[in-house]
């Protein structure tokens, strides 16, 4: 059967196309390697009983906020230090949580306290840092920038 | 398990390990992890009330990380499928890797309309920045059918009129509106960061009305701080992969309606 040129002209069309998404996601998953060799992953958990929380920063024109997540946290035991452009954020659990299966190998593991260091860039200052919101065990931290 | 029935799509495997037929009206929900895990929470919870049957899995040696989920000693795929009477349920252990996702996205459509799927659903969560703010996430939908539109007009919410969507669940929806297969997209307001089971029970609330089946989520409610505790690797693996898709997008207003 003969092709028209319409469809001979799509079929090679596709076929770029086609070609052109395989080599992006060659090209993505190449880069993901890289990037995972450059910053191996490390665990959100220490052995000792430590737990990383997440947290989210966000940059204003006068201030850094800082949203941590602390669920299952005693809030009347966080304790926030300014050093440098550091801030370490720490705060007990309401109980210590044993896990009977953590992580591949499955061992018994107990947590007992969120605890996580932040650097923040030259501008903040650190040391006027307050903490304007808690609620359903999240906590924000404004930290102002120095003028 | 054995593999009782396995298909190829581009890269991608499809394994089932018995055979499955859906009554009808028959659902997909997607649980595929996105802002605040909110679909990846609510398939989980769903999974778990309605005690979903483990029948199979997708696999890619192609666009996956070599990573198999161990359970009870057998090794699962990453990707997992569950069902009972007339849902089937996705879910998956690590975040999408952006070069899958139009693969898996258009598997998962040609899948469905083989197992006689009448709506997929997508329950997403969109990040709002004023999130720590809101008591009540609201629910919106867009619907790709008629059918779709019609099941969500009587919930009286909101339709989401304008804006970006970024990910594995954007990737769905436009496949479904070319392949003119019914998806209902459920977004609701969330923690684009932080885990946020609060926002997936609003989503199931909803998801509850559609497909017609009771979903207590009241356990959801009370194991939210564990579920926080427990997802935190996953969120931040799920907030590196959504970096690289672009979701701050999602923030953006497109310039065609500006």
């Amino acid at each position: 059967m003969v092709m028209s040129f319409e469809r001979i002209r799509k079929r090679i069309l596709d076929e770029f196309d086609r070609l052109e998404k395989e080599i992006e996601a060659t090209f993505t998953s190449i880069m993901e390697e890289a990037l995972g060799i450059l910053y191996p992953p490390k665990p959100m958990w220490s052995p000792e009983g430590t737990l990383e929380p997440l947290i989210n920063i966000k940059e204003y024109d006068d201030k850094y906020t800082i949203i941590v997540d602390l669920p299952y946290a005693n809030l009347n035991t966080l304790s926030i230090d300014a050093k440098g452009k550091s801030i370490t954020i720490k705060c007990l659990l309401k109980k210590r949580i044993k896990f009977d299966r953590w992580s591949t190998l499955q061992h018994q593991r107990e947590f007992y306290e969120y605890k996580k260091t932040v650097v923040l860039p030259d501008d903040a200052d650190t040391l006027n840092f307050k903490v304007v919101k808690r609620r359903e065990c999240m906590v924000v931290i404004e930290v102002p920038k120095r003028v | 398990m054995a593999y009782y029935y396995e298909e190829y799509y581009n890269g991608l495997s499809i394994v089932e390990y018995k055979t499955v037929r859906l009554k009808k009206p028959a659902f997909m929900i997607c649980g595929l992890p996105d802002a605040g895990l909110v679909g990846s929470i609510a398939v989980s919870h769903l999974i778990n009330e309605l005690k979903m049957e483990e029948i199979g899995g997708i696999e890619s040696f192609r666009y996956f990380p070599p990573v198999a989920i161990v359970h009870k000693g057998e090794p699962k795929p990453v990707l997992r499928l569950f069902s009972n009477e007339n849902i089937l349920t996705v879910i998956s252990e690590i975040p999408i890797p952006t070069s899958a996702i139009y693969p898996l996205a258009i598997a998962l459509i040609d899948y469905a309309q083989k197992k006689g799927i009448d709506h997929i659903i997508s329950p997403i969560g969109v990040g709002v920045p004023n999130r720590l703010e809101i008591e009540k996430p609201r629910v919106y939908w867009i619907a790709t059918s008629k059918d779709g539109a019609a099941l969500l007009e009587k919930l009286n919410l909101k339709k989401f009129e304008e804006g970006f969507l970024v990910g594995p669940y954007a990737v769905i929806l436009k496949e479904c509106k070319r392949k003119r297969v019914s998806n209902i997209v459920l977004l609701v307001e969330s923690f684009l960061e932080f885990p946020d089971p609060a926002a997936a029970a609003e989503t199931l609330k909803v998801l509850s009305n559609i497909i017609g089946v009771e979903i207590n989520v009241k356990p959801l409610i009370e194991k939210a701080e564990e579920i926080r505790l427990k997802t935190r690797e996953l969120m931040d693996h799920t907030r590196r992969a959504l970096t690289q898709m672009k979701k701050a997008l999602e923030y953006q207003l497109p310039l065609t309606y500006v």
